[in-house]
Formats: structure tokens, C-alpha cells, sequence
């Protein structure tokens, strides 16, 4: 089931918008900018990217530009009313709030972008050590990781990201290290499996996580 | 016994007079035992110089509560042992005991004082450690 809406974010400079509803959708194809498909997984989200040529697949974090014409596809949501972007019934209304939404404006918004599209780089060790640990059987890290099955958020720029995965908590060290470890003490929801790395690994798989801007 | 006109007036703003100075007086007793109360609740335990106010918003700010239980934050952190009860305990990380010093320590240096554990350096400040440390010292 998808939706389509363009929509026009007539906020100032950059501003965080806690809920989509905020965003005042309209239902016309736009006539350029960027297109977005938001794919709704079971506790997340992923991004689909595509302008000009240039496309990319992200995760939780929906930036948009400000001022300009962007075409959503929803896929998995059924967004009913071009005015709000409000969901049938409860449960998923929740999680749509759960997909946190930065507006920026172009110029910012573009450097996002052209970051985003890049591949990760990271040593060798690292890369190594991520795939060895079993993380890239479901999270993609473009350029070191690439065959995961995409049951997980790709983490490709992760430490751009303010939060970890869908919940509240900054992402930051203390929080990331616990996530990694225990998803499920921080998220009930959380599909992702305990890891309970040797420490060493584990302050390795941290340090790489953060690595990835 | 009738009192005249101008004396009832009189009498009036007495009590008047008399119940708002003792409402005031109230008020100032009241407001000087908040202040009192207050800064006692802050006070640290003996033996140490921090905050425990502000200690207890600094666990949440390093992201502590994603491992230890440590009161009622919404994360259930069951990686590392609960710090319920942290003041009560003799020893910390198994091998060192429960004093200012050496807990302000090992928030700040975990990987120096026992290599290869897995809690991770955060980066913790002389002066957040030394908050943390007070907070957790009020836990009984």
C-alpha cells in the first residue's frame, strides 16, 4: 500500500519537527527536487533517497529541505489526507511519530545529502571486526558492509544521526554501548539480538559506530 | 456590650493586622524550611564533595542507564549490575571498595583500573565524577 504527496516545508531555517503530522502535505507530483520513499518496517524506518541521478537508502531520520517541493512515497502507511499526514488507527500513528523529521534548509540540506550518498570509510580492522561480530548480517555499511539481508537499519553515516534507532535516547557513547549489547533495556520493541561481545570488540564496534559521520 | 461605630472599625483592623503578620510570618517560616530542607537533600553523604542533584541528571547525560538499573529512568539497562542500593555495597567492579576516591576513579577510568571491563571510558569529568559518585552514594 503506498501513498504519494509532495510536500512544501514553509519553516524558516532549520527547525526539528517532532511529528510528521506538522508537515502540510499536498497531493501533486513535484516538479523537481528530491524524492523520498519512507518504507515502514516493523520499528523502523527506511529511507529511499533520489535526486537528480544520485540515490541512497538511510534510516529513521527524515531530513527534508525547507521551501521546496519534495515527493513522498509512503510505503506500508496509509497516509488518507493530503492536509495531515495522520494514519487510520492508533499503533501506527504512534510509530510515525517515532520517525523523527529534520528540516533544513537547502544549503544545509544539500551538504546532508552529498554526505549521505557517500560511501562509508573506515579502517581496515574495523570493517573487519564489524562484519566479524555478525552486524552485517542485517545492517548495511556502504562500501565496508554490503550483503546484509536489510532486516536493520543501514548505518552507513550513523554517528550523523541525533538518536539511536527509533527511541529518545541521544546517541552517544554510554547509550550506544548498552544498545549494542542489550537493544531490548533501552526499547522493548527492539528486534535487534543481545550482543554480548568479548569488551574489547565491543569498545571496537562502539568506537566504529561512531566513526561512521 | 455595644462598642461604638469608629471602635468596631478599630477592632477590626486589629485583627486584621494581627492575622496577616501571622500569615506572613508563616509564609517566611515556610519558605525559609523549603530553602533548609532543599539544600540539605543536596548535601552530600560524608566523605564526599559533590552534588548528588546533580549527579543524578549527569547519569542520565553519559547514557549510564542503558546498562545499570540505577532508580526509575524508563531504560532497564540489565548489561552491567544494578546500582540500587550503591551505598550499601562493599566493594565496586569486584575488586575495589566503595570510597569516594575509588569510585570517583573508576567513573572516570574503568579501562585503567581493570583493563579489558567491559564498561567503556566515557570521557567522564574530575568534577561529573565526583557528582555521580555523591548520587550514588544517597542510593540506600
Amino acid at each position: 500500500m503506498g501513498a504519494f504527496a509532495a510536500v512544501v516545508l514553509a519553516a524558516g531555517a532549520m527547525s526539528l519537527v517532532a511529528d510528521v503530522r506538522s508537515i502540510a502535505g499536498v497531493m501533486r507530483a513535484p516538479e523537481a527536487g528530491v524524492a523520498i520513499r519512507i518504507i515502514k518496517r516493523p520499528t523502523w524506518w527506511e529511507l529511499e533517497y533520489a535526486r537528480r541521478g544520485v540515490a541512497f537508502t538511510t534510516a529513521n531520520e527524515l531530513h527534508i529541505p525547507t521551501r521546496e517541493r519534495v515527493a513522498l512515497t509512503w510505503i506500508g502507511v496509509h497516509v488518507p489526507s493530503s492536509e495531515n499526514l495522520i494514519v487510520e488507527n492508533e499503533p501506527v500513528v504512534k510509530r510515525i511519530e517515532k520517525l523523527r523529521v529534520v528540516a533544513d534548509d537547502r544549503e544545509a540540506f544539500d551538504r546532508w545529502f552529498v554526505n549521505e550518498a557517500k560511501a562509508a570509510t573506515a579502517p581496515q580492522a574495523q570493517g573487519f571486526l564489524f562484519r566479524n561480530a555478525g552486524c552485517s548480517y542485517c545492517h548495511v555499511v556502504r562500501g565496508i558492509a554490503n550483503e546484509a539481508y536489510r532486516v536493520a537499519p543501514d548505518l552507513t553515516h550513523f554517528a550523523s544521526r541525533a538518536k539511536i534507532a527509533t527511541t529518545d535516547y541521544p546517541n552517544i557513547k554510554g547509550m550506544l554501548s548498552g544498545w549494542v549489547v542489550h537493544s531490548r533495556g533501552l526499547d522493548r520493541r527492539s528486534e535487534m539480538p543481545g550482543n554480548p561481545l568479548a569488551p574489547a570488540d565491543l569498545h571496537a564496534v562502539v568506537a566504529f559506530l561512531e566513526s561512521l559521520h | 456590650m455595644e462598642l461604638p461605630a469608629h471602635e468596631r472599625v478599630l477592632a477590626g483592623c486589629f485583627r486584621l493586622c494581627v492575622l496577616s503578620t501571622l500569615g506572613i510570618l508563616f509564609l517566611g517560616a515556610a519558605a525559609l524550611f523549603a530553602a533548609w530542607h532543599s539544600g540539605r537533600a543536596d548535601e552530600p553523604p560524608p566523605g564526599y564533595l559533590g552534588s548528588p542533584d546533580r549527579g543524578r541528571m549527569l547519569v542520565s547525560r553519559y547514557g549510564c542507564p542503558a546498562c545499570h538499573v540505577i532508580a526509575k529512568e524508563d531504560a532497564k539497562g540489565l548489561v552491567g549490575p544494578p546500582l540500587t542500593g550503591f551505598a550499601n555495597r562493599s566493594y565496586i567492579a569486584g575488586r575495589f571498595p566503595n570510597e569516594p576516591i575509588d569510585v570517583q576513579q573508576w567513573l572516570q577510568h574503568p579501562q585503567t583500573m581493570k583493563p579489558g571491563t567491559s564498561m567503556p571510558d566515557l570521557g567522564v569529568t574530575q568534577r561529573d565524577a565526583g557528582d555521580i559518585a555523591a548520587y550514588l552514594a544517597t542510593l540506600r
